[in-house]
């Protein structure tokens, strides 16, 4: 027991957040949230690729590039491979995030500890999905709870 | 076996007007409590004469132990505020995962009073607070102090001495994932964990207000007579934080749902029930009305329904004689209410209906969990065609919406800068529509349906499209799960975020549902309810009390 441990759902809803924050569509941050754990519950460093691919993508337009000859995005290459059930190889030189496409498309294995904190970057990127409430909301009484 | 159809069920204001049922988490969890005889004890109990300090209570099930750990506070009332940016309560708890040490009482002492700013360990598996209800508490510590009972019609009217603002699960704050628990046979059921935590909390309150009023009266004081301790459930406080979970939770919500109409739909399909269950149904309405008589409300529309609800069940009582003596009596009288009262009426007798019967029901309860992970991830070789044609087949009526109206895209949903809490907003007064969470499922979908081409892969849709990914996966995920959209339009001007509330409410097997805007209610959790001296002593009837 570690008290300072995240949880898969701070992960799973932080990476979320951070993905949408940096453009990506809903259901593609949920994509790349779901292989960031992947890798974490793996073992491996699920954070330094999600970042990669963030501040890659951070201010494009979307679809982001798969063509060969400019940096690939691994989440778009990933889950587009993912969505045919294709193998991931032979694949393309020069791709950003390239295990999270490997989390996307392989099975990986599981167990192992969690990190204790978010990296700054993935907390900004989580960040760019607020919305600072309005003094119209705020006089309807947002809610309770 | 016909079951009632999702264009019938799945409408919010019929969700907005559901009960709770026999099937729902808090009856269920009584019973496993009472049938695997679970042994409940204070086993800690250190508060100062202020009210200030800690308490420990244990659930031994056999096999495993929780401890609900209980933190009073002082809290003076200029400080006590139910929203979710409040930074002080009156009590705080944790359910501990086993028996706890001195160091895990330390360490939560210094984390579980500060809530959101504190953090809890994958030891814990809840993290909650309450306020002290500001008319209840006092009233009943001077009336105890002063060797009386408290004022029944009053404790009747209110139903709870403190209402919980929060009670946080599966990984929040640090706590254990749902993962980590849900194998458990005592947590297969949903919401188990968050029901034993608050039975718990309502066995802390009812000793701690007896204990203020020991400090007060001393020798004159008196406890609670044991009719009265059951009066009193645990209130809570609900706002908007909880509105998205039925979106996001979809296959969850269509077993709940199916779990409900199956139950229904095996009563109904009885010929010729017995004279007993015809008595018990009429019991059940009749207690439905008792309840109608002392549920009051502000809000105009909710007073209008509770309204309906008295003059509806006075209807069915008056003509249950001859419809309860009819081939099918429980069909001839849902179609009675169905034709004569208001849906508020209807749902509450499908509960009275479903009261007698939990030797044919009960089952249905047992396993109603679903994890969303669990869906089929998307299949991009899925032709775009054949999406198409799911759409029109499975979701006809999301493209019936016209989303060029400004009034059906009038609010859009978003995450507040206050706590990551979600909350609704005006799409063409207020900022912020870009960034709106996903809970548009009827536009996106409609949308999707639009942008489809006649040829190609999914998957070469969706690398050109990524924003309607999150559609195509519902529809290729859900086609088949009947109950597991919301059949209204959750942008719409007319929405009342309450209803959805309300219908995820009735499943906790809430009471007393009191919106206090179209955004937030108060309800009781376990008013009337066997305490934990009754689970473990002989027979404890549900409702037996009321």
């Amino acid at each position: 027991m570690r008290p300072n441990l995240l949880t898969r759902s701070e992960i799973l809803s932080t990476c979320k957040n951070a993905a949408r924050g940096a453009g990506f569509s809903w259901g593609m941050a949920s994509e790349a949230a779901i292989a960031t754990l992947a890798l974490i519950e793996a073992g491996e460093d699920g954070f330094g690729p999600l970042i990669e691919i963030l501040n890659h993508a951070k201010g494009k337009e979307h679809p982001l590039n798969i063509e060969p000859g400019a940096p690939i995005c691994g989440l778009t290459l990933g889950v587009y491979l993912a969505d045919l059930g294709a193998a991931p190889k032979p694949l393309p030189q020069g791709i950003v995030g390239l295990q999270i496409l490997t989390a996307l498309t392989t099975e990986l294995s599981k167990g192992a500890a969690r990190p204790d904190a978010f990296p700054p970057e993935v907390l900004e990127f989580a960040a760019g999905v607020l919305v600072p409430e309005s003094e119209l909301s705020r006089r309807q009484g947002a809610g309770e709870g | 076996m016909k079951l009632r159809p999702p264009s019938t069920v799945m409408r919010l204001a019929r969700m907005g007007a559901m009960h709770a049922t026999r099937l729902s988490f808090m009856p269920t969890f009584l019973r496993h409590a009472k049938q695997q005889g679970w042994e409940f004890n204070q086993a800690e109990w250190e508060i100062n004469s202020a009210g200030v300090g800690h308490a420990c209570y244990r659930v031994d099930m056999g096999t495993r132990v929780y401890a609900l750990v209980a933190f009073a506070h002082d809290l003076p009332d200029d400080m006590r505020s139910d929203r979710v940016i409040a930074e002080a309560w009156d009590a705080t708890f944790a359910l501990h995962d086993g028996i706890p040490t001195k160091q895990d009482i330390d360490r939560l002492r210094a984390n579980v009073p500060l809530q959101e700013a504190g953090r809890v360990s994958t030891k814990e598996l809840v993290l909650s607070r309450a306020n002290r209800s500001g008319r209840m508490w006092g009233h009943v510590v001077d009336a105890l102090a002063a060797g009386q009972q408290p004022d029944k019609t009053m404790v009747r009217e209110i139903g709870y001495l403190m209402r919980t603002t929060a009670v946080y699960g599966s990984g929040k704050f640090g706590a254990a994932d749902r993962i980590d628990i849900r194998d458990r046979p005592e947590f297969k059921s949903s919401f188990q964990v968050e029901m034993l935590t608050v039975f718990l909390i309502r066995e802390f309150v009812l000793d701690l207000v007896e204990h203020m009023a020991r400090m007060k009266g001393g020798d004159v004081a008196v406890p609670l007579t044991h009719e009265m301790r059951r009066m009193f459930g645990i209130g809570n406080s609900t706002g908007l934080g909880m509105a998205p979970f039925l979106v996001n939770h979809p296959a969850l919500l269509h077993r709940w749902m199916h779990a409900r109409e199956t139950a229904l739909a095996r009563v109904l399909s009885l010929q010729h029930p017995d004279e007993t269950k015809k008595r018990a149904v009429q019991c059940a309405l009749i207690t439905a009305c008792a309840n109608a008589e002392t549920w009051t409300v502000q809000d105009v529309v909710q007073a209008k329904a509770v309204q309906g609800l008295r003059s509806g069940l006075a209807k069915i009582l008056n003509n249950y004689a001859a419809l309860s003596r009819e081939a099918y009596p429980w069909s001839a009288l849902l179609a009675f209410a169905e034709n004569q009262t208001c849906l508020e009426t209807q749902e509450q007798l499908v509960a009275c209906l479903l009261e007698p019967y939990g030797d044919m029901i009960d089952d249905l309860a047992d396993d109603l969990q679903f994890e969303e992970e669990a869906l089929p991830r998307i299949d991009g070789t899925m032709s775009t065609s054949n999406l198409k044609g799911l759409i029109e087949e499975k979701f006809d009526w999301m493209l019936k919406i016209d989303f060029d109206k400004k009034s059906t895209q009038d609010r859009f949903w978003y995450y507040s800068e206050n706590k990551y809490e979600p909350r609704l907003g005006q799409r063409f007064e207020e900022p912020g529509a870009e960034l709106e969470f996903p809970l548009a499922i009827a536009r996106d979908i409609n949308m999707l349906h639009a942008a489809l081409p006649k040829d190609g892969s999914l998957a070469e849709f969706l690398l050109k499209h990524p924003k309607f990914r999150q559609a195509a996966f519902r529809v290729q995920a859900l086609h088949d799960l009947d109950y597991a959209e919301i059949h209204d339009n959750l942008l719409c001007e007319t929405l009342r975020p309450v209803d959805m509330l309300r219908c995820k409410l009735s499943f906790f097997g809430a009471t007393k549902f009191d919106p206090r805007s179209d955004r937030w209610l108060r309800i009781v959790m376990y008013q009337y309810a066997p305490l934990a001296q009754d689970l473990m002593a002989h027979e404890a009837k549900f409702a037996d009390a009321i």
